[in-house]
């Protein structure tokens, strides 16, 4: 256990690192964009919270034969919203298909962690609808988000939405295979290395995304006027 | 704008390449789009990290299952190998203390006291508990290092050494039982007897604890406990005691791992959750397992997988973040770039190309911008050398006009020269179709044209004039023409007549020189007739003086005899004289031989006188007597020699006078010969003169004959000169004839040629009549003209 500590230490380090950057951020952005801005502090900021509680070794349980950290499936059930929500209001999409995104992704990690607590053939069911939900917000991100983003954004707006995208879609793609690796599925990988994985894919994810947005913000900003109005009218 | 729109886009499309990139060997929905490419090469990445992960899994697991086989299997080794020291030890030691005097025949005492000294003073091997002294008919132990087994009947016990007693095949035999239990103790036991050398019916029984003793050679490694089964498979030692007595599940396991394995050899069986090493004991029917727990055995590999597991998902999560961050961004740099080059393709220059990038891409924006602006400075350029174009083109515009002004002009002008040809060119065909008379205007826009008009007329004016003057020129030589024709028919009569005398002339010439060929002949036989004589004339004078010269010679020659015989006669009364002097000294040597003859006679007298004084001398006087015969014989040989001479003489004196005489004879001859030749010579020289006289006759003769000969030459040369002369005369005559035919054949000639002439004249007169000339300018050279000629 003293090496998953050492991981969950870690990506408490990193989460505080990549929250303090993108608190620092913030006085950066353009005054405009500084409400949507928040989002991208709070995702590593709750990140912070989950890794203290699982540093402190709070929020494990049994998972039928191996231990499932709940406090990580509710890190992710609030952070992944916001990121997809983020998405959303930055392609200027609809409200209700900004409500769909958000409640897929959602769903995506209640089944995960539906799949995680429960095994055998209950486990990899959970799993299923989990990745099918995860598809449908794959499928809203590359098509009627994507088409309002290419619509309401400029050139540069469009660009920063489709990078954005773009790197939750293949990042978070690791996460099934990680959990179908894992103790949870095949028992391939075991929990520390798990673990490890975990660690370094939400530190990447959470900070990583904000970290993209707030350059592009700032390339943006210095670049040209008119693409920042642009993207600021919104 | 527009002129420099198409070789832009053809510029920017040769920049990008974008339409040649068609030779990839990627299919084209790949190789048309960077991401594409990229995400490609990424996945490719990850593939191959995936698969390198899973080979190195694969090859760490096989090892380190190699590993797990060789330990167990060495470990089960090991503790078969301490398993059956212990056992070979114990049944060494079990025979070895059976074999003790004590028990064959010590007292009871005695016998419990070294039992319980063997254990107390650890004599035996480790984990023998007890040592007992059996009597082995009934089983009873009667004596023992534990004192709770003395008395005990084994047999009611159950042990399997009493209940089952073992045939021994001597004293060094020992026995190994089956585990059992007894009620005195809380484990299985194992026992080992001996019988008791030299006591029937005892034996020395070994007490072992086999869990004890597997117990201590199995917890040599964590996770793993060792159990032993003998030869029916039965367990006889396992950590579980229930199980002991009990078949293990190896004993029926396919392939029999149990059965199939030979003393000291090793097996590695691999259960469900068990791994297990088997090693057959060498001295005994014994088998050592080693069981390991799967999972304890396999962690390091399970742990190793586990963590290449995690290392391939941390490198496909920063591929990913690669592909998505530097990837996407460089996307979405091209992309805008891209934009902004077709913006500028299609003439926009005013879009943005400012960047916050200071890489490659930084540079290419910069790039972009100078080429821009070139590109601003060229489409400036272009338009300038187009406003440049337009205004040279203007100017050609307005210099075609004055051209085409110009070109109307000289229209005109052409026009009004065609005219004015055309009219000069009538006037001329008039003059050429014999009208003089006609002249050109010489009015025209052209100075040059009028300038050629009065020429024409000039030309007019200067042909009508030689027309009319050629007319009259006509007239006069066909008037000379007639006259010439009469007079030379008056010449040709004349000519004939003169050539009829000449041939008259010709045949007189002729018939004189034939005559005085003949003439020619004669004379050429007389004087030929002439010669001859001539030469025989001077034959004859030859002759006769060559009979004059013979004559010469003879005269000569008889003088040159008679100056010979002059001489010969000479000699001879010179030689006369000399014999006469012959005769003189013959005569004084008969003198001399005379006086020699006295002398050899008184000699001889002296000599006989000698012989007879010898005579007398006698004997001594012999000598005397010979030299007198030899002077005596001397002066008779003298005296014969001198008589010799004598004859000769006289027959030389003879024969001198015989000389003598015939030398008178002989020039008495002589003399007789030079008279005889002095009267030839007389007559030799009469004949010369004779001979002379003659010659000189003949050479008159011979004057004579020659001069006629000459004479008649010279006749001869007048006659031939006679003759070339007519013969000369008559050529001549002939050629004179020839000459007068040729004269009368000329003026005939001459005839017909002032009659053409006359001919030509009319002709040409009538060609001048087509003429119409003004005749009143003409009359005065006319008239002039034909006076002229007159």
């Amino acid at each position: 256990m003293t090496t998953i500590t050492t991981w969950f230490t870690l990506g408490l380090l990193g989460e505080l690192l990549g929250t303090a950057l993108l608190a620092y951020g913030y006085s950066l952005v353009p005054e405009a964009t500084r409400k949507r801005y928040l989002l991208l502090v709070s995702i590593p900021g709750i990140a912070v919270v989950a890794y203290l509680l699982l540093v402190l070794g709070v929020g494990a349980v049994d998972g039928g034969g191996h231990t499932v950290y709940v406090v990580r499936y509710v890190d992710w059930l609030l952070t992944t919203p916001i990121n997809v929500l983020y998405l959303g209001l930055l392609a200027q999409a609809d409200r209700e298909t900004i409500v769909k995104l958000v409640g897929l992704q959602a769903l995506t990690i209640g089944f995960g962690f539906g799949g995680a607590v429960a095994s055998g053939a209950l486990a990899y069911a959970l799993f299923a609808l989990g990745t099918a939900a995860f598809a449908g917000v794959v499928s809203l991100l590359y098509g009627e988000v994507a088409d309002a983003a290419v619509v309401a954004l400029s050139d540069v707006g469009a660009s920063l939405y489709r990078t954005l995208r773009n790197f939750v879609v293949v990042l978070w793609s690791v996460y099934p295979v990680v959990w179908l690796l894992g103790a949870a599925g095949l028992g391939v990988m075991d929990v520390e290395t798990a673990s490890l994985v975990i660690v370094y894919l939400d530190v990447v994810t959470k900070v990583g995304f904000g970290v993209i947005a707030l350059h592009a913000w700032l390339t943006m900003d210095s670049v040209t006027a008119s693409d920042g109005i642009a993207v600021t009218a919104d | 704008m527009k002129i420099a729109e198409e070789p832009f886009t053809q510029r920017l499309t040769d920049i990008y390449g974008m339409p040649t990139d068609r030779d990839s060997v990627l299919p084209s929905v790949v190789g048309d789009r960077y991401a594409a490419r990229l995400g490609l090469a990424l996945a490719f990445a990850m593939v191959v990290v995936v698969a390198f992960g899973a080979v190195i899994s694969a090859q760490a697991s096989a090892t380190l299952a190699e590993d797990v086989e060789r330990d167990t299997t060495a470990l089960s080794d090991t503790q078969a190998a301490q398993l059956d020291g212990w056992l070979t030890t114990a049944r060494r030691d079990v025979r070895t203390t059976s074999r003790l005097s004590v028990f064959a025949d010590g007292s009871q005492s005695a016998v419990q006291n070294r039992l319980t000294g063997l254990i107390a003073n650890e004599e035996v091997p480790p984990d023998v508990v007890a040592v007992h002294y059996v009597d082995t008919a009934n089983g009873t132990i009667l004596a023992s290092s534990n004192d709770q087994f003395v008395g005990v009947n084994a047999t009611e016990q159950g042990a399997p050494f009493a209940t089952d007693p073992p045939e021994f095949s001597g004293p060094d035999d020992t026995h190994v039982t089956d585990p059992f239990t007894v009620s005195v103790v809380d484990h299985p036991i194992i026992a080992i007897v001996s019988p008791v050398a030299g006591s029937e019916g005892r034996a020395i029984v070994y007490m072992t604890d086999l869990e004890a003793r597997a117990e201590s050679i199995s917890n040599q490694r964590a996770g793993s406990y060792t159990t032993v089964v003998n030869g029916e498979g039965e367990f006889i030692a396992h950590p579980n005691r229930s199980r002991i007595g009990t078949t293990a599940a190896v004993a029926n396991a396919d392939g029999d791992p149990l059965g199939s394995l030979n003393a000291s050899e090793s097996a590695f069986v691999e259960g469900d959750s068990m791994l297990m090493g088997l090693s057959r004991l060498d001295s005994h029917d014994w088998v050592v397992m080693v069981h390991a727990d799967r999972d304890q055995a396999y962690a390091l590999s399970d742990q190793i997988n586990s963590d290449l597991v995690g290392l391939i998902l941390l490198a496909v999560i920063n591929l990913g973040l690669v592909g998505v961050t530097i990837g996407g961004s460089t996307i979405a740099s091209l992309r805008r770039l891209s934009s902004k080059a077709e913006a500028m393709a299609g003439g926009d220059l005013d879009v943005d190309l400012e960047t916050a990038r200071s890489d490659e891409f930084g540079t290419l924006y910069g790039a972009f911008d100078n080429m821009r602006s070139n590109l601003r400075a060229e489409i400036a350029d272009a338009e300038a050398a187009r406003e440049e174009a337009e205004s040279a083109k203007r100017e050609a515009q307005d210099a075609r006009t004055e051209v085409e002004a110009e070109r109307n002009e000289m229209q005109a002008l052409s026009s009004h020269l065609e005219l004015k040809a055309s009219e000069y060119s009538r006037t001329l065909e008039s003059a050429a179709d014999g009208d003089l008379t006609a002249r050109v205007d010489t009015e025209s826009m052209s100075d040059a044209m009028a300038e050629v008009g009065r020429e024409i007329n000039a030309t007019l004016d200067a042909l009508e004039s030689t027309i009319a003057d050629m007319q009259d020129f006509a007239d006069n030589v066909m008037g000379a023409s007639d006259r010439v024709e009469t007079n030379a028919e008056r010449v040709g009569m004349a000519s004939q007549q003169v050539s009829r005398s000449i041939e008259e002339i010709f045949d007189g010439a002729t018939e004189q020189s034939e005559r005085l060929q003949d003439g020619s002949a004669e004379m050429d036989n007389l004087s030929a007739t002439a010669q001859q004589v001539a030469a025989s004339a001077q034959e004859v004078a030859h002759t006769s003086e060559a009979a004059a010269e013979v004559g010469e010679d003879g005269r000569e020659a008889a003088q040159n005899a008679i100056a010979e015989m002059s001489a010969i006669d000479d000699e001879t009364a010179e030689t006369v004289s000399e014999i006469n002097a012959l005769e003189d000294d013959l005569d004084e040597i008969g003198d001399i031989v005379s006086v020699i003859a006295n002398i050899v006679e008184q000699t001889n007298m002296l000599a006989l006188n000698a012989s007879i004084e010898a005579a007398h001398a006698d004997r001594g006087g012999d000598g005397f007597a010979v030299v007198a015969d030899e002077i005596k014989g001397l002066a008779e040989e003298t005296k014969a020699a001198a008589e010799d001479i004598e004859d000769r003489i006289v027959r030389i004196q003879s024969q001198a006078g015989d000389t003598v005489e015939t030398m008178e004879s002989t020039s008495e001859r002589i003399s007789e010969g030079v008279e005889t030749v002095e009267e030839t010579v007389d007559a030799l020289e009469t004949m010369v003169e004779y001979t002379e006289e003659v010659d000189t006759g003949i050479q008159e003769i011979d004057h004579a004959t020659e001069e006629q000969a000459r004479t008649a030459q010279d006749v001869q040369a007048t006659i031939d000169e006679l003759s070339s002369i007519s013969q000369q005369t008559a050529a001549e005559a002939d050629t004179v004839a020839g000459a007068a035919d040729d004269q009368s054949a000329s003026i005939e000639t001459v005839t017909d040629s002032a009659r053409e002439l006359r001919d030509r004249a009319e002709d040409l007169e009538s060609v001048l009549e087509q003429f119409e000339v003004d005749e009143g300018g003409l009359d005065d050279t006319t008239g002039a003209a034909a006076t002229g000629d007159d």
